[in-house]
């Protein structure tokens, strides 16, 4: 039952921190894995989903650092995964998907885990402090560098769109 | 306002800020007292909120469309690994804590039990030292066998053949084909290596006739080896032993070798739908 109401969301979530189908699709069946395996963990059935989320956030956390040693040409990105982005700039100024999503998984790992833990799953900087075991004011300067960051990357490959388009 | 006006501890507060509400927190307060103090400060405040709900924004409608047989894999997966853990002691679970007489008779079933067991493990160990029967360290194996991949292409000395002698596993996908097979002399007799070697996967099948035994361990999860780059299934089918590498980082990689309904990535699993024990292992670099 988690598995068909929640899959979807997971891989989704996956996806978005390791900007890559086949690792996304590891990350997905490893959370679902260990979820079975615990799921006498989970308290409440209306907190499925995040509890999900943090396996799945916890088997990348443990992917990035054993991956670490490799170079980082080694880590690209499945464009073809995404759907076709709307390039069009919208009224209300949200960033255009595909630069967001270039802007995310040119952020370092750490950096990405915490954008998404605050801007994705909606976690305040001290539910983000205990599920990462660092203080809050770590929590809160890490995650405005790595805000600083995406929009630096992100004016980067405007300019760069803007810069092919003349 | 430009940025570079706005004090580095403030810029900090406003990118962890979620809405107006988040001023009451006490982490705010110098926040508050900065919007209260600064011209132009309400503002920049406003806007950061504004700049931080575009940002949820985005991120929540981010397009990405999901395999479509990812539900019926993941189900799959946790299905056999239930099963695994059902056939492991070591998953058991522990009845609950007995009492009085109850646990006099748990401890005299445990000690029968025990008893047992040493008399089996005295047995195993007398058989062994025999040569009646003996195992095989299959992390030893996937070792091996990535050697022998490595040798494939240098060592002139094997045979090369159009047709294996072995018929190949009902395991594998179906749309696997046998490009080249080489027979040579491995740690373990005649071996017949076919090529399998796919979109850019390296694979090879090593076939090879054992007495000896591969243990029903499961060596895991790719979790516990670090910068993965070959995955190595192992199985027995009565006397033949069958070894795929596949040179890959991932166990999607493998998976492409494996038929749908067997998949085992990530993690090792044993299936007997034909009396096949079969196991997965990722390994390090060699």
């Amino acid at each position: 039952m988690l598995i068909a109401e929640f899959h979807d969301s997971i891989y989704r979530y996956s996806y978005r921190l390791t900007g890559r189908q086949a690792d996304a699709e590891d990350v997905t069946q490893q959370t679902f894995l260990i979820a079975h395996e615990k799921l006498h963990q989970l308290n409440s059935p209306s907190s499925a989903k995040s509890w999900l989320m943090t396996i799945a956030r916890n088997c990348f956390l443990k992917r990035i650092r054993r991956k670490r040693d490799l170079p980082a040409s080694t880590i690209d990105i499945d464009v073809e995964q995404i759907d076709q982005p709307q390039n069009e700039p919208t009224e209300t100024g949200l960033p255009d998907p595909e630069t967001l999503k270039s802007a995310l998984s040119d952020l370092e790992p750490n950096h990405r885990v915490i954008i998404m833990m605050f801007y994705f799953e909606k976690l305040t900087y001290k539910e983000i402090a205990v599920q990462l075991d660092v203080k809050i004011g770590t929590v809160m300067s890490r995650l405005s560098r790595a805000k600083g960051k995406l929009k630096q990357v992100m004016l980067r490959h405007d300019r760069d769109e803007q810069r092919i388009a003349q | 306002m430009s940025s570079n006006k706005i004090p580095d501890d403030i810029q900090i507060l406003l990118d962890c800020l979620r809405s107006r509400e988040d001023l009451g927190l006490e982490e705010m307060a110098p926040l508050q007292e900065w919007v209260d103090g600064t011209p132009g400060g309400e503002l920049t405040l406003s806007k950061a909120i504004a700049e931080n709900a575009h940002l949820e924004t985005a991120l929540a409608d981010m397009p990405i469309s999901v395999p479509k047989a990812l539900q019926r894999q993941v189900s799959y997966y946790v299905r056999q690994n239930a099963e695994v853990a059902s056939r492991s002691p070591a998953k058991s679970v522990k009845p609950a804590k007995p009492i009085g007489p109850v646990r006099k008779a748990v401890h005299f079933v445990a000690g029968l039990a025990t008893a047992v067991a040493v008399l089996f493990a005295v047995g195993a160990s007398v058989n062994y030292l025999l040569g009646s029967y003996s195992s095989i360290d299959t992390e030893q194996v996937a070792k091996d066998s990535i050697g022998w991949v490595a040798k494939l292409d240098e060592e002139k000395s094997w045979r090369r053949s159009l047709e294996g002698s072995y018929d190949l596993p009902n395991y594998l996908a179906t749309d696997v084909q046998v490009t080249d097979v080489s027979e040579f002399d491995s740690e373990f007799g005649a071996t017949s290596a076919y090529n399998l070697t796919m979109s850019n996967l390296r694979a090879v099948l090593f076939v090879f006739q054992s007495k000896k035994k591969f243990p029903h361990k499961y060596l895991g999860k790719s979790e516990d080896f670090s910068n993965e780059s070959h995955f190595v299934g192992i199985a027995n089918d009565g006397g033949t032993s069958y070894v795929l590498t596949v040179e890959c980082t991932t166990p999607s990689g493998y998976g492409n070798f494996i038929g749908v309904d067997l998949r085992a990535p990530p993690l090792a699993y044993s299936s007997e739908p034909s009396g096949w024990d079969f196991s997965t292992i990722s390994l390090a670099s060699f």
